[in-house]
């Protein structure tokens, strides 16, 4: 038993004293400051920039965006489209704040802990708008079609003719799942391999004080 | 022309505390390469600090909260990649370039260990080791100091264990 202990001291010990072979030079040391991080914070702030500004730039990228709302004129939809396009504009502008908010406040002399909150309260903010917007995106979608089917006398036409409404529906189920799964999928793999050790060690970090 | 004095200042430090970062780099990479790379950042990430460090925290502190965050948070292994292209399919331990046991043999055989500590484990294993205290282990991992104590008593316990094991096995 007093040899167990004698080693646990010893490795204490030899922990303390020890000395490591390679050493850099105070050149060496140099050069890395001039050398560029490699750290992943930088490509998530560019990307996260770059999927607001992704949602910014839809009306201009999407074809004949705005005779879309001529038809949603033609369905008495008209000031539910301009309101949603108008919600859909103040959530942009209020998680962008959040965001930027919170990418300015990551700094690397802070605690493990608050480092890991930082880091990740700035992705969440991103990931709660794309939730917020595929929410309304889907609220729209299912108010526009409930209207068509009323109004647009394409649509009455084509109901009339072959019972086929369930399988317009289906195609554009079909559709939105297929557009969420690929949204998934990028930031399953865009994100979830930095991401998901952080989470992690927040949560490890977390549990020691529950 | 102050930053040039600030730069060589801050050198001097580096240099002085070369042992340290050595034992974080030891401690969250498996091989030399991702050593040297994760050393590498740890002193980008320092010198950017830097002035921010100056006067406002104590200097332990902000140099294990760096490290630390660098090695948990920023720093991400990059896929193993082999140096010299030759690859040999047969002995796949040379793929990664492996330390070298140039430090002592039983610390060798701790670095092995605490390797498969999670990456929380391994900064509370590095700050009980390096003889911390409380409140500047909860100062720098973000916990309270109460249970910077219970988990340093769990260190503790889980290394003496690891001692027995190995006598015993």
């Amino acid at each position: 038993m007093i040899e167990k202990m004698d080693e646990f001291k010893s490795l204490k010990e030899k922990w303390a004293n020890q000395k490591f072979d390679k050493q850099y030079t105070v050149e060496e040391l140099n050069g890395f400051l001039q050398k560029k991080s490699k750290t992943s914070i930088k490509w998530i702030f560019y990307l996260s920039v770059a999927e607001f500004f992704l949602y910014i730039s839809f009306p201009f990228i999407i074809p004949n965006y705005y005779e879309s709302f001529d038809y949603y004129k033609s369905l008495n939809l008209f000031e539910f489209s301009i309101a949603t396009s108008i919600i859909g504009y103040i959530i942009l502008v209020y998680y962008m704040l959040r965001f930027f908010k919170n990418y300015k406040r990551i700094s690397v002399t802070d605690s493990v802990k608050g480092h890991l909150s930082t880091i990740l309260n700035t992705r969440r903010a991103v990931n709660q708008y794309i939730y917020f917007n595929l929410g309304i995106l889907l609220i729209f979608l299912i108010v526009v079609m409930f209207y068509a089917f009323k109004f647009d006398e394409n649509l009455i036409a084509l109901q009339q003719e072959n019972n086929s409404v369930i399988m317009i529906v289906f195609i554009i189920g079909l559709l939105v799942s297929l557009i969420i799964g690929v949204f998934g999928l990028f930031y399953y793999f865009v994100y979830g391999r930095f991401l998901n050790p952080l989470k992690k060690n927040e949560k490890e970090l977390m549990n020691i004080d529950n | 022309m102050s930053s040039q004095k600030n730069e060589a200042d801050f050198v001097a430090l580096l240099n002085e505390n070369q042992n340290l970062l050595h034992k974080i780099c030891r401690m969250y990479t498996d091989s030399k390469a991702a050593h040297d790379d994760l050393f590498q950042e740890i002193s980008i990430q320092l010198w950017r600090s830097y002035d921010r460090f100056e006067g406002k925290s104590k200097f332990s502190t902000w140099m294990y909260r760096v490290g630390l965050n660098t090695a948990i948070t920023l720093y991400r292994k990059e896929k193993k990649r082999i140096d010299n292209g030759v690859l040999h399919e047969n002995t796949p331990q040379l793929m990664v370039q492996e330390y070298d046991t140039e430090i002592d043999e039983q610390l060798d055989w701790l670095y092995k260990k605490i390797n498969s500590f999670s990456e929380i484990d391994k900064a509370l294993t590095l700050l009980y080791l390096e003889d911390k205290k409380y409140d500047e282990i909860s100062e720098t991992l973000g916990i309270s100091s109460i249970n910077a104590r219970v988990k340093m008593n769990r260190i503790k316990k889980r290394l003496k264990e690891m001692i027995n094991d190995r006598k015993d096995g």
